[in-house]
């Protein structure tokens, strides 16, 4: 094989791992020690992200690529261990479940079509938690959480559509 | 041609197949991992340790810009804010002055006191302070990662702090990092005091912002501003650390804002007092004879006994010449 065909290989598990790497950076610096909001919003920003590529790119962010997502949350202690991957497979599982309506609907749709999600993971993982932590947990915390997570979706598509732009198209 | 579409279309349906059967064998992998972690809470805390261990470094240099950025915008806002700040420093140190004088007074009065006692000195304290990587609290868990590890003399069961109160605990070393748990998260419990009353009771987390104090006798006189210090039951820490002021006392139930600001950690100190505490799974104390384990009751509020196990009994020597 030539290294120009080398060359392009390598190019072309860069440009896919990509939005897995974004992902994970931005699990990096949502658990950075600072916070524009009193609230705690380790991990959760990145459900947007799986979301997003689940829908417009989905070669780029499989399941399998999703699970280790959660599992690299599940590493850092955001949640009962194995929480973290069954929310980032459910919200994958969710993007995947409306691709075909999403990947061409407007932006509202797909805004919209986030927070159901949004609001469906914030009861299987509170379910979930109370099931692991055996009573229930404060939800507060949580609604919170999903409430900037809905907020924060905007500007993050934003910036995964440049992204995209620049990778893919 | 038509063999061909044939094909074509069992390859997709055999890919989509496959993806939905990967989808469920994932779930249900990460239920397993779930339940693995719910049974086996040991070998987990040493993965996470071993994952932190690992991205210690790349969470530092990801926090440090952000550290930067924030320094900045808060050397702009105060600069902006000069006069007023000099002012409230001024009334402030008036205020510190007259504490100052206090605490002389105290003491030399404590100086006696433990004179007269023939009391040996509290062993030397040894501080570690680490920055803070990062804050991995969510609606779930409330902790912190800290640079500093097992080769800096960090181990488990020790007290952090800050500057003006008590953060959390270690809860795993690794060797360069140490995830501390912060008083706020749900599995945290502490014996306290209410320094005005002396009455015990259990600090007890819940994932808010304001932890609740449990266990607290049904006639303790409680107000709102009362402050809250660590008892030193069960031997953990030290009595008499900062904790927080009660903030809030709502159908009987009493709630603690911690001094600490548990949301904006830059730098926490690891003190380690000497104390075995029950806290050490390691040193091979039966925690389960140590403290009772204490379950909230739905009925009127009891003070439970809290046994203090006897390794934490104070260094007091005897008063010679003393009967009984």
């Amino acid at each position: 094989m030539s290294g120009l065909g080398i060359r392009h290989q390598i190019g072309e598990f860069l440009r896919l791992a990509t939005p897995a790497l974004i992902s994970l950076l931005l699990l990096a610096v949502s658990i950075a020690p600072w916070r524009p909001f009193d609230a705690p919003l380790a991990g959760f920003l990145v459900t947007a992200a799986i979301f997003y590529w689940s829908i417009y790119q989905p070669e780029a962010m499989t399941p399998w690529v999703a699970a280790l997502i959660g599992f690299a949350a599940d590493l850092l202690g955001l949640a009962p261990f194995g929480l973290s991957m069954i929310v980032a497979l459910v919200v994958a599982g969710s993007a995947q479940l409306w691709r075909r309506e999403l990947a061409d609907a407007s932006f509202m749709l797909v805004w919209m079509a986030f927070a159901a999600t949004a609001m469906l993971t914030f009861f299987v993982a509170w379910t979930m938690a109370a099931l692991v932590l055996e009573q229930w947990p404060n939800p507060w915390p949580l609604v919170l959480q999903t409430v900037v997570n809905i907020m924060l979706y905007p500007l993050l598509t934003l910036l995964f559509g440049r992204l995209q732009h620049a990778l893919f198209e | 041609m038509r063999q061909r579409s044939t094909a074509i279309g069992a390859t997709s349906s055999l890919k989509v197949w496959f993806q939905r059967f990967s989808f469920v064998l994932l779930l249900v992998a990460a239920f397993g991992v779930l339940l693995i972690g719910k049974a086996d809470t040991i070998m987990l805390s040493r993965l996470r340790i071993w994952a932190a261990d690992q991205i210690g470094p790349v969470l530092y240099a990801v926090s440090s810009p952000i550290e930067t950025a924030r320094e900045t915008a808060g050397e702009v806002q105060s600069y902006f804010s000069l006069k007023s700040q000099v002012e409230a420093l001024r009334l402030e140190n008036q205020a510190l002055k007259d504490w100052q004088q206090q605490a002389r007074d105290l003491q030399a009065e404590n100086a006696a006191l433990r004179d007269l006692l023939k009391m040996t000195p509290n062993p030397r304290l040894a501080f570690i302070s680490a920055p803070v990587v990062a804050d991995a609290s969510s609606g779930f868990v409330r902790g912190v990662i800290a640079l500093a590890g097992d080769q800096h003399g960090v181990r488990k069961g020790q007290a952090a702090m800050v500057g003006n109160g008590l953060v959390g605990r270690v809860q795993d070393v690794g060797k360069r990092v140490s995830r501390v748990m912060l008083l706020t998260d749900i599995n945290s419990r502490l014996p306290v005091l209410i320094e005005r009353t002396r009455d015990q009771a259990i600090l007890a987390g819940n994932n808010s912002e304001r932890p609740e104090v449990n266990y607290l006798s049904r006639d303790a006189d409680v107000k709102i501003g009362d402050h809250v210090v660590t008892s030193g039951v069960g031997g953990a820490f030290p009595a008499g650390l900062p904790v927080g002021e009660v903030a809030d006392i709502a159908d009987g139930k009493v709630f603690v804002q911690p001094f600490a600001d548990l949301g904006r950690l830059e730098y926490i100190r690891m003190v380690d007092y000497g104390l075995p505490g029950v806290l050490q799974e390691d040193l091979d104390i039966d925690v389960s004879t140590a403290v009772p384990v204490l379950k909230p009751t739905a009925g009127p509020v009891q003070l439970p006994k809290l046994i203090k196990p006897a390794n934490t009994q104070p260094k007091l020597k005897p008063i010679e010449g003393a009967t009984e």
